[in-house]
């Protein structure tokens, strides 16, 4: 699965900082900008897939870099995310073309839930391009185009970093898996984060497709090594 | 309200002013009637004046005449003497008991006057006792008196007494001579003006030094003497008038002054009622000026204090942005089993929860005094969005122990704004988090039903076993900044704007919210309006009145 290229432009470093370390939890890379300039720079340079826009910004406002993006390329997704809450801007920024419109102070969830329906919604394409095709891991059904798993009559969500563990796991049952076999397929190979981050995003994971979390059946720890997949529980 | 209260005051200060200028203008006209009555009376009293002098002049005269009418002798010597000392008697007449002309009779001795007065008088004495019933007896029974008579154009007049004996003895009065000393007897002008008193008394500034004339006319309407110093037009009628008595009743005393100038007090009073209105509508004016400059001033006062508010608001978005932001990312990274550090981050995450809240609400309500709250339709399940609000005050209920029942019958896919049914929700789950926790449950009830027009109507009750709202308090429960005074709020913060802005919502939405009537506790009915295709919704008042149903 080919990882998506995410341009967050905001000028607040921390608030920048942090839509960064929740983009790249969720498995897109991310370029940043902490201006309107930049951001029309890096998306030139960088040919983001998904772009997320502060409104007011220096030099040039999100509206203008939203305006002037769109002119090139109708139909790549951008969100807004901004302070401003009043009606008129969320009506001039989806009359831009922006897909989703994020009002701060916003909380973690519901930026990946945005983030996620707006990838499911118009990466689908992109996705399928890479002939991401439904699989099966135990009892539940992946569907990477949907960034969602289906077991009978229950469905989870799932991040596009979750997808591409499950497909590592899948195509690799009943092997054990290094860390750094994990962070690479997984990873970008550039950055490569913390163990704990990587086990942080196991535990989560079975909390979403384990019966019990605590007892896990589907993907166990290999101590000292990695993880496996048990392909016959 | 700005239009409605411009019109209020106008017509406070209008109405008074017109009827003023209409009282103004009736006292002035009527000035001006009582002015000219009162200048017709002093006029008649003046003339009274006048009169009394021509009666004492008749009173003298009559009884000079009547001593004439008594000669020592009435043989026709005498009789043709006395005139020639007399010139107030042009010739003597005497009429026998027989009522026959005695003298001046038609024979060979009478003289050419006497002849003349026979050819003067000779319809006298075409009968017999000229003097009995003749109307111009004037007193004492037909005794005396004057007879009056037109001769060759020219006023003649006799004065007769009967005597004792029955004669009547009489002379035709010298006309000019008895005229030249009534008007001898008359002033060269009236001894009281009455009129300059009256100015003087009324201080009426017009014409301080009135003018007057007094006239005497003959039976002709004929000057025959005037006096004073005022000169009438010759069409000018006479203020007043007075018929002289016998023998001259056919002639008049005429009274003329110069009259008010009516129509220039009129004009000045006009001008004067005219500067007191005008002086009036100028205060009335400065008045409205400063009322209206008071409201604008209070109102952009109350602008600035919404602005800055709202401004404030917006500045404190982005470092409560970092603050939930980090908080809950490192929630995500924390292990399961760090308890106290999770619960910390939980708490952080709890009350940067409620300040977005009070930021939202605050921000909603700077939106709602500009009139500028609208509607955004989006996809969507009521439930869903219930379950979403309810979620962020699970962790807080479970603390308080506050049992949560749901009843939700609302799964359709409907349009509806997520963000305003989000915010009245979250008020009201916050309302029984700070003040109805004691009761420890609360329960959320969703049905749906279809309306005309192809709507729907969702109806959200929450309902809480809480302290309740009293019938008193309940009446201001939904006014801004109104927080209830019962020792429910005591110690827990809150703007008082929360319920405002969800009623305010909820009418956006087509629909509204009340309290409804309960035995325990407290129980809100929302509802809103939803479509299966985006539109707006019209406020609908009646939602805001209807009467709330009791609660099951």
């Amino acid at each position: 699965m080919k990882p998506i290229k995410v341009l967050v432009a905001e000028d607040d470093p921390l608030i920048r900082e942090g839509l960064i370390d929740i983009l790249q939890a969720e498995g897109y890379i991310t370029v940043e900008a902490a201006d309107g300039n930049e951001a029309l720079a890096k998306y030139k340079t960088e040919s983001p897939e998904f772009i997320c826009l502060d409104i007011m910004m220096p030099e040039q406002s999100g509206f203008d870099v939203c305006r002037t993006i769109r002119q090139h390329d109708p139909a790549i997704p951008i969100i807004f995310v901004s302070a401003k809450s009043e009606e008129i801007d969320k009506v001039v920024g989806l009359e831009l073309g922006a897909d989703d419109f994020i009002v701060k102070p916003f909380g973690v969830k519901e930026v990946v839930a945005r983030i996620r329906a707006v990838t499911r919604r118009c990466l689908a394409a992109h996705v399928l391009e890479e002939k991401e095709t439904p699989f099966n891991i135990e009892h539940w059904t992946v569907f990477p185009a949907q960034l969602r798993a289906r077991k009978k009559e229950t469905q989870i969500e799932l991040s596009v970093r979750e997808i591409r563990l499950l497909r590592l796991f899948a195509d690799n049952p009943d092997t054990v898996l290094s860390r750094d076999a994990i962070f690479t397929a997984c990873w970008n190979e550039s950055f490569f984060p913390s163990s704990r981050t990587l086990d942080q995003h196991i535990v989560k994971l079975r909390k979403k497709i384990e019966t019990d979390p605590k007892q896990p059946m589907i993907i166990q720890t290999v101590h000292g090594t990695g993880y496996r997949y048990s392909g016959d529980v | 309200m700005k239009k409605k209260l411009t019109i209020l005051l106008f017509s406070i200060l209008l109405l008074p002013l017109i009827a003023i200028g209409i009282l103004g203008y009736n006292i002035s006209t009527d000035d001006a009637k009582l002015l000219s009555e009162a200048y017709r009376d002093v006029a008649e009293r003046d003339l009274e004046q006048t009169e009394s002098v021509v009666r004492e002049f008749m009173k003298s005269t009559v009884s000079r005449y009547r001593t004439l009418c008594h000669p020592e002798s009435l043989d026709a010597n005498t009789l043709r003497d006395i005139p020639t000392r007399e010139p107030s008697i042009v010739q003597y007449f005497v009429v026998n008991e027989e009522g026959q002309l005695q003298y001046p009779v038609l024979d060979e001795t009478t003289g050419t006057e006497e002849a003349a007065f026979l050819e003067r008088t000779a319809h006298l004495w075409k009968h017999r006792h000229p003097f009995r019933n003749t109307q111009e007896t004037a007193d004492e029974g037909g005794n005396r008196g004057f007879v009056t008579w037109y001769h060759n154009r020219g006023l003649h007049f006799i004065y007769w007494a009967r005597h004792k004996d029955d004669r009547v003895v009489g002379f035709e009065v010298e006309t000019a001579a008895f005229i030249s000393a009534l008007i001898a007897e008359l002033p060269e002008n009236t001894p009281i003006n009455n009129l300059q008193r009256y100015h003087k008394k009324q201080t009426v500034n017009e014409q301080k030094n009135s003018h007057r004339l007094v006239k005497l006319v003959d039976e002709q309407d004929r000057d025959v003497y005037l006096f004073g110093d005022y000169t009438p037009d010759s069409k000018a009628s006479p203020l007043a008038s007075a018929h002289l008595p016998s023998p001259l009743s056919a002639w008049q005393l005429q009274y003329f002054a110069s009259m008010p100038n009516t129509q220039g007090m009129w004009q000045r009073r006009t001008i004067y009622i005219f500067l007191t209105i005008g002086t009036l509508i100028l205060a009335a004016l400065i008045l409205f000026a400063y009322f209206m400059l008071e409201y604008n001033r209070e109102s952009r006062l109350a602008r600035q204090q919404t602005s800055f508010v709202n401004q404030v608001s917006h500045e404190l978005k982005t470092p409560l942005t970092n603050i939930r932001m980090y908080a809950e990312l490192l929630q995500d990274h924390l292990d399961e089993d760090d308890s106290t550090e999770q619960r910390y981050i939980a708490n952080i995450v709890n009350e940067s929860g409620r300040l977005t809240r009070l930021i939202q609400n605050v921000l909603s309500f700077a939106r709602s005094e500009r009139k500028k709250l609208t509607l955004r339709l989006e996809e969507g399940i009521v439930d869903e969005q219930i379950r979403a609000s309810m979620e962020p005050f699970q962790a807080s209920f479970d603390r308080m122990h506050i049992q949560v029942e749901t009843d939700l019958q609302t799964p359709q896919t409907i349009f509806f704004d997520h963000d305003i049914l989000g915010q009245i929700l979250t008020n009201l789950f916050s309302n029984v988090e700070k003040y109805a926790h004691q009761g420890k449950w609360m329960r959320v009830q969703s049905t749906m039903t279809e309306v005309p027009g192809g709507r729907h109507q969702v109806t959200i009750r929450v309902s809480d076993k809480g302290p309740g709202i009293s019938n008193k308090d309940s009446r201001n429960l939904f006014l801004p900044f109104t927080r209830l005074q019962n020792g429910i709020t005591e110690g827990v913060s809150g703007t008082g704007i929360g319920l405002t802005i969800s009623k305010e919502l909820a009418a956006v939405h087509g629909g509204g919210l009340t309290l409804c009537r309960t035995t325990a506790g407290a129980c809100f009915q929302l509802t809103i309006l939803a479509k299966r295709k985006e539109q707006r919704f019209a406020r609908n008042p009646s939602a805001e009145n209807t009467q709330p149903p009791p609660n099951p």
